[in-house]
């Protein structure tokens, strides 16, 4: 409404000048001469333009991609002002003035590339939703393919051949630019087949997809580079320093300098699998929740398939959902791990590195629980891999702990006993980092020194917390310095004061696995009251999702900590209590809501209208549907499972939908957009 | 020594006062001489007021009267003046031979005019250029040879007939504030540069102030002052107190080429007698002050004074001395020195060759001495020389007239243009030019009213076009197109047009040649020659690049080849029966508001009676009778008033002012909305919330 209200205030004033220009001229061709020189009228006469400009290209945006989404927005909201940056870079090597073709020329340029964004951007979505098969041949995408192609295609002839729209350079400089756009469009058009091609045979798991893929992208920033080097080329006799086509020919290089080297990770990664990637035990499956973070399926042992098979849905051929455990610990599908890979080459939840393990070629395939003990004797031994488990930020922020770190290597019995070893000697040996849960370690907060009194005194104080409950999972994953894994421990409640030795704090980093275990809930809760007793020097618990070194700062003042900031903290605590609560409410809901989605399913069988029937249209992700709700994009690209981002795009205030997690859906966007240009 | 009746110039001896030229001289006139400006602001009044009496004083033998009863024959009926003599040429000449036989200038120079232009008399290029002498030399009592130096304001500010140029015009205002600034400035900064400025306008004068030679000396005394401090307020003595005692020397180099200047127009002040009595000795005094601050005008002015021979002895050795001091700081009244030296000297050459360089400058009397030299051997540039004197010295076209009514500035522009003076011609004509408003000329039928206008301008346009003015031969051209004040002939607009290319290859010309082999009107239709019209138009100014492309595009698409054609043909139909409409709705508009009816009330008078009208008895009874309704008279004259004003004064800032107020009422409106949106979202965000709650 805004906007055609500046239309018709736009053409209205256009109109006033035009009729004020006739009117104190005696011709048309005074008019034009005036209309042509004076500031006043240029200036309305360019409003227009641009009023007109951007009016054809809402339409057309409108035509070809419907209304957008609020990320999109914010994508093409960054794009512009890239966009806008690069051009002023590129004004700079030009010498004569800016003409009004120069200009039109550029605004061209900045809608095409806005578009071209988009449709790459689209096309990336298509992927996750093609899995429902409702690709036609004529949608809208295609359309603006066409339309797209034929816009640059005609661009390009243009600056090849009229004279008048600048002098040579301007118009090379036009001619790269489009058809820089152009060859992107025409790949991601070949992506786009690529991905039909897996949507038609879903039955058929594609390996070599990602082989394809990395293929064109690579052919892509190699022809890049070329048109940028020809640029270059052509602009190095006239201009000194051609920085924009510099900056480009860095850019397209780093680009590519940086997918192939990603690549080459990925094909580490993946190389084999099987070997690197140990298969989980039961057990270990038993201890997490059995739910894969990917696709939010439960995972089975090969060996313990699920009672009802039957009921579930065939699975297509090769696609092996066999789950895989990560260095790290954390659990995954196959297929889900591969297609994560593909990606980045961390582990999806905690971020760590999924490569560094092998930095040790174990030369032949060990059997899966072999595997696990080696992994699990190598985990608490620093010495013999430095970088196992360790996040570079940790190793740096946790530097006094080193020498103590080197007496690690004197524990004797890494296998059997609890943390109670350790506490006694604490001051000797302290370990790195202490494994727990799935998702939760122990990290020594930086800057602590008066540990081994107060370690004592928790040791004596405690001692019957200390034992571990034997759970033989524990010892085999995480090493002695286990989380005792039990809820129904009686002794628990006061454990876990014991347990977290002073200077030392609990760090999650899954939120997930914890607000499905009510346990865990509870025992912040215990953790917190327990507080309350001991007073100030308790271990400080800091939930933590992703960056570890993010809480560095505010531990570092800990021991120095008065009361006033514990009952802060304490504070602090009781809401992120009151939150998990809450998204565990959410949670229940959800379940609710997917075993009467699985209900329908199997009634109806028909995919599309549960879509439609059981949430907000917001799944839609192809954008016809118009709805303007904030999509948590991070779900919707990590999962092929549409039915999973139900829950985080339902409710724009949900606590799923947390700053960190917004933030984190951005980093995604940023990067595909930095793929894309 | 030789005090007020010493002569003035070695060439031809001419004494300063008009009153002490010898009885029966041709140089002898009876009345001092006025510039045009002034001789309209005392005589239009009494003219609208009472022409009869005018008449009758004409009769007597004013020639004064003679010379404006000539006029008002020769510009015939003027509804807009009030002025309804006949237009009648015989008669017309008889009043300025009377007038002429007493010598009044006016008379002789509108005499010169004619003969030059074969107007109402045989062509005679010796007799006009014999008139334009006699002129020139009877005016040139008004210059003063050292510091008259007039900015030439035809050639600064031409009268742009097209608004092509869209230079920023001569503003007024501005030049008010100027003067309060500068007032401020030099009276509580205490500035010397701003105390020399603000007398230079008190001793000159501008449009808006008159000349104050009071208060010039004060302000010039002032700026001495500053440096000299204590010095009397009479100029002789305080020239006497500095030769006396000395005081310290100016500090800085601005400093002593502002005193130097003071000094110098203080000098040429007492010389030409505007402090009371011409004074050389008084002039050459405070000449040397500025030769003791190293003045190089003031080396030039006493060489002049040695040439000259008083108050000191002629002195050849000098002269040369300080002239080629002078020199060789191209100092411009060094020029002018040198050249009248070199040309009492009989060095003709030379004497051009300085001459030519101090009118490049400005110098006035140097115009005349090069006209005087082309006299007889170039009598072309000669007449041309003489031209430019004439109307510099007599200000036939000023800003002055700026500062005038519409009424009176319009008189003065006609009377100029009937005395020959290019740019007035141009600008009465197009005072009266029914066409300069495009919007206005297609909206609005021509009346009769319109005609008699376009009469009157296409008499001067024709007459400035016969001097090869480019503009107005396209303006011609545009008449015979329209048909306006003659009958619609297209054949002789296009000749016209060709013929303003010919001369000078003018865009807008090359563009109407384009447009009428594009239209078919006057040639056939002819879109290859349209092609190659706008495509010279293009090449002699870019300025034509939007008309040019417009006219390319229609041609494309009204081009028989193309399949757009037909489309275009039919919207274009569409168009023109819409604009019909809005043409009809405006006029009855314009109908409903003035129930008077502009062309109704106006008497029919075919041009043919006025010219027969007997020239004894100009009745101004009749005259007031035959003014159109004052209703319409007021309307033409708003409308007049407000273009001249925002041709003149600040159409630029009028321009802006409107956008501005559009762009920032536009913009308000959509900030309240936004903030209501705004408000309305937080408000229902609030409802939400505790309906959550």
């Amino acid at each position: 409404m805004k906007f055609i209200l500046y239309v018709l205030a736009s053409l209205v004033l256009f109109g006033l000048s035009v009729l004020l220009s006739l009117y104190s001229s005696a011709n048309v061709y005074s008019a034009t001469v005036m209309i042509s020189q004076s500031p006043v009228h240029i200036t309305i006469g360019l409003n227009v333009c641009l009023c007109l400009f951007f009016a054809i290209a809402n339409a057309l945006k409108t035509l070809l991609f419907g209304s957008l989404q609020t990320f999109e927005l914010e994508l093409l909201y960054e794009q512009f002002w890239i966009t806008l940056t690069e051009i002023m870079l590129a004004i700079t090597v030009f010498r004569e003035a800016i003409s009004i073709s120069f200009f039109m020329l550029l605004s061209t340029l900045m809608f095409a590339r806005v578009f071209h964004s988009i449709c790459s951007f689209r096309t990336e979505r298509l992927q996750i939703q093609l899995t429902d098969q409702r690709f036609h041949i004529f949608s809208r995408l295609t359309c603006a393919y066409f339309v797209l192609s034929i816009l640059d295609a005609s661009l390009i002839y243009l600056c090849f051949t009229s004279e008048h729209l600048g002098d040579k350079s301007t118009r090379m400089l036009f001619v790269c630019e489009f058809s820089v756009l152009l060859l992107n469009l025409t790949i991601e058009a070949s992506k786009l087949c690529i991905y039909l091609y897996e949507a038609r045979h879903l039955d058929q798991v594609w390996d070599e997809k990602s082989t394809y893929l990395f293929r064109l992208e690579v052919c892509r920033d190699g022809l890049r580079l070329l048109a940028y080097s020809l640029l270059f080329m052509y602009q190095f006799p006239y201009v000194s320093v051609p920085i924009y086509s510099i900056r480009q020919m860095y850019t397209c290089f780093y680009s590519l300098f940086r997918r192939i080297r990603e690549h080459a990770r990925f094909r580490q990664a993946t190389r084999d699998m099987n070997a690197m990637y140990p298969t989980a035990t039961e057990e270990q499956l038993t201890n997490s929740d059995r739910t894969c973070t990917i696709c939010r399926e439960e995972m089975f042992h090969p060996d313990h398939p699920p009672e009802n098979t039957d009921e579930m849905e065939p699975l297509p051929r090769g696609l092996d959902m066999t789950p895989k455990r990560l260095p790290c610990g954390h659990i995954l599908h196959f297929h889900c791990l591969r297609n994560w890979l593909e990606r980045q080459q961390t582990c999806p939840i905690c971020r760590r590195s999924v490569i560094g393990n092998q930095s040790s070629p174990t030369g032949i395939p060990a059997s899966p629980n072999v595997r696990a003990t080696q992994i699990a004797t190598q985990v608490p031994n620093p010495q013999n891999t430095p970088t196992t488990t360790a996040v570079p930020g940790i190793t740096n922020s946790s530097n006094q702990g080193d020498p103590q770190a080197s007496t690690f290597n004197g524990v004797p019995n890494a296998n059997s006993s609890g943390f109670a070893a350790h506490t006694q000697d604490l001051s000797s040996v302290i370990p790195r980092r202490i494994a727990l849960r799935d998702g939760w370690t122990m990290l020594p907060i930086p800057g602590t020194r008066r540990i081994p009194t107060y370690s004592q005194s928790t040791s004596t104080t405690n001692p019957s917390a200390t034992p571990t409950t034997g759970d033989p999972s524990n010892s085999t994953y995480g090493g002695p310095q286990t989380f005792p894994n039990s809820g129904n421990n009686p002794n628990f409640n006061r454990g876990i004061a014991g347990i977290v030795p002073p200077g030392w704090r609990l760090v999650s980093s899954n939120t997930q696995s914890l607000s499905t275990n009510s346990a865990m809930t509870s025992l912040y809760q215990n953790a917190s009251s327990a507080d309350n007793n001991l007073g100030s020097s308790l271990p400080n618990v800091v939930p933590l999702s992703r960056g570890l070194t993010q809480s560095n700062e505010t531990s570092n003042t800990f021991p120095a900590a008065s009361s006033n900031i514990s009952s802060q903290l304490r504070e602090l605590h009781t809401k992120i209590d009151e939150l998990r609560e809450t998204v565990s409410n959410f949670r229940a809901d959800y379940n609710s809501i997917r075993t009467s989605l699985n209900q329908l399913e199997a009634a109806s069988g028909i995919n599309e209208r549960i879509q439609t029937t059981s949430a907000d249209s917001l799944l839609n992700s192809n954008g016809m549907s118009g709805t303007e709700g904030f999509e948590n994009t991070q779900t919707s690209i990590t999962t092929n499972d549409n039915q999973s981002s139900i829950l985080t795009s339902s409710d724009q205030t949900s606590p799923f939908a947390t700053d960190e997690d917004r933030q984190n859906s951005r980093n995604v966007q940023l990067e595909t957009v930095d793929e894309n240009f | 020594v030789i005090g007020g009746e010493f002569s003035y110039d070695n060439i031809d001896k001419k004494p300063i006062l008009v009153a002490s030229y010898p009885e029966g001289s041709r140089f002898n006139v009876s009345a001092s001489i006025k510039t045009l400006p002034d001789l309209v602001t005392l005589t239009f009044p009494k003219l609208v007021k009472d022409p009869g009496y005018v008449y009758e004083e004409a009769e007597k033998g004013d020639p004064e009267s003679q010379f404006l009863i000539a006029m008002l024959y020769a510009m015939g009926p003027d509804e807009r003046l009030g002025l309804s003599f006949p237009r009648n040429e015989p008669l017309s000449r008889i009043f300025l031979e009377l007038s002429a036989t007493q010598n009044y200038t006016y008379a002789l120079l509108a005499l010169a005019y004619k003969h030059l232009n074969g107007l109402s008399t045989p062509m005679s290029v010796d007799k006009g250029v014999e008139l334009y002498k006699q002129v020139a030399h009877q005016i040139s009592c008004l210059v003063q040879p050292l510091s008259h130096f007039a900015p030439d304001i035809a050639a600064e500010y031409p009268v742009d007939l097209y608004d092509l140029s869209r230079t920023s015009s001569y503003s007024v205002q501005k030049k008010d504030d100027i003067v309060e600034y500068l007032k401020d400035y030099a009276l509580r900064g205490n500035n010397i540069s701003a105390h020399i400025s603000l007398a230079t306008i008190y001793q000159y004068g501008t449009p808006g102030k008159l000349k104050d030679i009071k208060l010039a000396v004060k302000h010039y005394l002032a700026a001495i002052r500053l440096v000299n401090s204590g010095i009397p307020d009479s100029p002789s003595e305080a020239i006497k107190s500095i030769h006396n005692n000395p005081r310290h020397a100016p500090t800085t180099k601005e400093t002593a080429n502002s005193l130097s200047i003071a000094a110098f127009r203080l000098g040429c002040m007492a010389l030409h007698g505007e402090l009371g009595k011409p004074d050389p000795s008084l002039a050459y005094a405070w000449f040397e002050y500025g030769v003791s601050l190293n003045h190089s005008s003031s080396k030039a002015a006493i060489a002049y004074m040695y040439f000259m021979g008083y108050p000191v002895a002629e002195n050849t050795e000098s002269i040369t001395k300080l002239l080629e001091n002078a020199l060789a700081s191209n100092d411009p009244l060094a020029f002018a020195v040198a050249g009248k030296v070199s040309l009492a000297n009989g060095q003709i050459d030379e004497a051009t060759v300085h001459l030519i360089r101090a009118v490049s400058n400005g110098h006035l009397e140097s115009v005349l001495h090069i006209a005087d030299i082309y006299y007889g051997s170039n009598n072309q540039l000669s007449i041309a020389y003489y031209e430019n004197f004439i109307s510099r010295v007599l200000e036939l076209f000023d800003v002055k007239t700026i500062s005038f009514d519409p009424l009176t500035r319009h008189f003065a522009h006609r009377l100029s243009a009937e005395l020959g003076n290019l740019m007035s011609q141009i600008l009465a004509a197009k005072d009266r030019d029914p066409s300069t408003s495009y919007l206005k000329t297609v909206i609005f039928p021509t009346n009769e009213q319109t005609h008699r206008n376009a009469r009157i301008a296409m008499n001067y346009y024709s007459r400035a076009a016969a001097r090869n003015h480019i503009h107005s031969l396209i303006k011609i051209g545009d008449f015979y197109r329209m048909g306006l004040g003659t009958s619609a002939k297209p054949e002789l607009a296009f000749s016209y047009y060709s013929q303003a290319a010919a001369i000078h290859p003018s865009a807008l010309a090359y563009w109407r040649l384009g447009w009428m082999h594009e239209y078919g009107v006057g040639v056939p239709v002819d879109f290859e020659m349209a092609k190659k019209n706008y495509d010279n138009a293009l090449m002699h100014d870019t300025r034509a690049f939007l008309a040019v492309t417009l006219a390319r595009l229609r041609m494309r698409l009204s081009s028989p080849d193309s399949w757009f054609s037909n489309i275009y043909r039919i919207l274009g139909k569409v168009t023109y029966k819409f604009l019909k409409l809005v043409q009809y709705f405006i006029i009855n508009i314009f109908d409903i508001l003035s129930p008077a009816g502009p062309d109704s009330q106006l008497p029919p008078e075919p041009p043919t009676l006025q010219v027969d009208r007997t020239p004894q008895q100009p009745d101004p009874q009749e005259t007031s009778e035959s003014l159109p309704s004052p209703n319409t008279e007021e309307m033409g004259e708003s409308y007049n008033d407000i273009r001249f004003t925002y041709d003149y004064i600040d159409g630029r800032f009028l321009e802006t002012a409107c956008v501005t107020l559009i762009v920032v009422v536009v913009g308000l409106v959509l900030m309240r909305r936004h903030q209501q949106h705004r408000l309305q979202e937080r408000r229902e965000r609030i409802i939400r919330r505790q309906n959550r709650a």
